[in-house]
């Protein structure tokens, strides 16, 4: 029966991986549950997820299908990720249908010494908080470096993957995103980066200095984008994390700059569980002709204040609650209010209650259940399940 | 029918062999009240009403002591035990392979596989949380992501339990069924519920003749009973051995 599921998700894989080069993101735990193939260095995996959402009375149903395989051997990993996903009911009517199947990952990396890698392929990049660089992209990068490290690749940004795309349920974003509509438009091959990162680890802190080329079709789209960042744990229950990046636009020598930072604060009691609030800062400028427009980044706010970086100020509080005796589980209220007051005030404030239940501890079967309100231009009430398994 | 067992029921040779009890040429039969369970097999065997049971024994499965080895549901030929999951087995989920079960193993029926921790750098993502959980200092930065000492790792799986990625492969303890000797010490030592004790066995007693067999296989002692011992009637018993051929406990011997 085991080899049987192996073989089909091996077929699965391939046949997934050869269809399109397309591909959108979507949270997922399938790298992190993957099981070994016999006494082989590869590994397999299959995902299920679903989600569905009542969006002002309306319904709407997404669903996934991911398969994968790597190899992970002493001096080399390979990882390959298929998906298939689908969608009933969707409001994402004016934006262009993008094949179903597609490819989330497909990268070799090479262990050249302990302290050295380089990774070719399609994969995924992460610096800080997310706010300039965060996305996947089909490229070429390495990493040198021990506990503080050097990194620095370059490419073409895989915008059908990318995590801002038409992924999931986030599609109603860009509905009322105009600029983000036009990206999703734009073919592979339209936006080329590059990036330099050096991280520097000082006891259980990180701080670093990251800049991000971006090289697009678009005139309006060609930036430099410098970032300070640092990620600083005082103590295991309290951290801050920020970044600070200035943008300039080749095109008129414009300057903007963004704004991510967020205070995380924990309280345990043994009885009763765990208590954190975050308490997060998120602004994004506007120069005389531009506006802070970070392609490659995400910061999420909210189910739906689900921004990149949008002009203004976002002022956002979380508290999450952890029982104790079901720790798999929790709680999470959050308010998000948007100060800025203009033509762009989509959505005003936002208050979001989650329930979240895991299963099992490696979090392979997962039920998020949220209720959502905003008020602003589009005002309106979301309630939004989903599920999720792996094998 | 064997040879000896038909000649023993012949009336003529029963009388010479009675004679031979009164002239001192019979050996003595004797019953081992350890090894009897008294089942009372043994009476139907015997023509001479030389075995005296006062009543059959009847036995049951105390649920607390039995580790749901099989060896019941193995012997009993009428069907009347049913184990559902089967002796000692690892939750994967739990197991860090600290070791402390393959310590006080005593059939040596515990292996690793694999036998380090180890991290797969295709998964690390270099975030660091590993580290933090580790209190032993056995991991170390390389190239930006974790890298694990396993001269100084204790196995305690605080990192496999930090990880967020799967990037650690942990080390991880594995029964082999053909040794074990359900000694149950791994299920007592395991500090992490790793161990996993098989389902409890079931006994139907409609079923149930009451043949001992489970009884005595039990390794634990699960099985419990109302025992009664059978005796040898010495002035009856023809030594005609009988009853010893077929005592499947080895309880009855020649004295």
């Amino acid at each position: 029966m085991k080899k049987r599921v192996i073989i089909f998700t091996i077929f699965l894989t391939f046949f997934l991986g050869f269809s399109h080069l397309h591909s959108k993101d979507c949270p997922s735990r399938l790298f992190a549950n993957l099981k070994p193939i016999g006494d082989t260095n590869f590994y397999w995996g299959v995902e299920l997820k679903s989600f569905f959402y009542n969006y002002n009375g309306e319904n709407y149903l997404f669903g996934s299908i991911s398969s994968a395989i790597s190899y992970e051997g002493e001096s080399s990993s390979f990882q390959f990720e298929g998906i298939y996903k689908d969608k009933k009911y969707t409001p994402c009517k004016d934006l262009p249908e993008i094949s179903p199947l597609q490819i989330r990952r497909l990268n070799f990396e090479k262990y050249l010494s302990d302290n050295f890698s380089i990774n070719l392929g399609r994969q995924e990049i992460t610096v800080a908080t997310g706010l300039v660089l965060d996305d996947f992209f089909d490229g070429l990068s390495f990493k040198i470096g021990d506990r503080s490290y050097l990194s620095g690749g370059a490419g073409v940004y895989s915008i059908y993957v990318a995590k801002e795309a038409i992924g999931c349920q986030k599609c109603f974003f860009y509905n009322y995103r105009p600029c983000w509509k036009n990206l999703v438009h734009t073919e592979w091959g339209d936006i080329l980066m590059g990036f330099l990162q050096y991280n520097l680890r000082i006891k259980k802190s990180e701080y670093g200095l990251l800049y991000v080329r971006s090289q697009t079709q678009d005139p309006n789209m060609r930036t430099n984008t410098l970032s300070l960042y640092s990620k600083i744990r005082i103590t295991r229950s309290f951290q801050i994390f920020s970044e600070f990046a200035i943008q300039h636009f080749d095109i008129d020598n414009d300057i903007a700059y963004g704004i991510n930072t967020s205070v995380l604060k924990t309280i345990r009691y043994s009885s009763f569980g765990s208590l954190s609030l975050k308490l997060s800062y998120l602004h994004g400028s506007t120069g005389e002709n531009s506006m802070f427009t970070p392609i490659f980044g995400t910061t999420y706010f909210g189910e739906r204040q689900h921004f990149t970086v949008r002009q203004g100020n976002i002022y956002g509080a979380v508290l999450k609650y952890i029982p104790s005796i079901y720790k798999k589980s929790s709680i999470k209220f959050a308010y998000y209010l948007n100060s800025e007051k203009s033509a762009f005030d989509f959505i005003s404030d936002e208050f979001d209650a989650t329930l979240e239940l895991n299963l099992d501890k490696r979090e392979k079967y997962k039920i998020l259940a949220t209720y959502s309100v905003w008020s602003g231009v589009y005002k309106g009430s979301q309630i939004a399940v989903n599920l999720r398994i792996v094998f | 029918m064997r040879r000896k067992d038909f000649l023993i029921t012949l009336p003529i040779l029963a009388s010479v062999l009675k004679g031979c009890i009164k002239k001192g040429y019979t050996e003595v039969i004797l019953i081992d009240k350890e090894l009897c369970v008294g089942c009372g097999e043994c009476l139907n065997y015997c023509s001479y009403n030389a075995i005296y049971l006062p009543k059959t024994s009847n036995f049951w499965v105390v649920e607390e002591e039995c580790v749901g080895c099989g060896k019941c549901e193995d012997v009993c030929e009428d069907n009347a035990i049913y184990v559902e999951q089967r002796g000692f087995d690892i939750n994967s989920d739990n197991c860090v392979g600290c070791g402390d079960c393959a310590k006080v193993c005593e059939g040596n029926a515990i292996t690793f596989d694999p036998e380090e921790y180890h991290v797969r750098r295709g998964r690390c993502t270099g975030c660091g949380d590993c580290i933090e959980a580790c209190k032993y200092d056995a991991i170390y930065w390389a190239g930006g992501k974790a890298e694990i000492n396993t001269s100084k790792c204790v196995k305690c799986g605080d990192c496999y339990k930090a990880c967020s990625y799967g990037a650690i492969e942990k080390a991880e303890a594995h029964i082999n069924p053909d040794k074990c000797t359900y000694c149950g010490n791994c299920y007592e030592v395991c500090k992490y519920d790793a161990v996993i004790k098989g389902t409890p066995a079931i006994m139907d007693k409609e079923k149930c003749t009451n043949c001992g067999k489970c009884y005595a296989v039990c390794p634990t002692g699960a099985i419990k009973g109302e025992l009664y011992k059978a005796t040898i009637l010495q002035e009856n018993c023809v030594a005609c051995t009988s009853c010893i051929s077929h005592c499947e406990f080895g309880a009855i011997k020649r004295g």
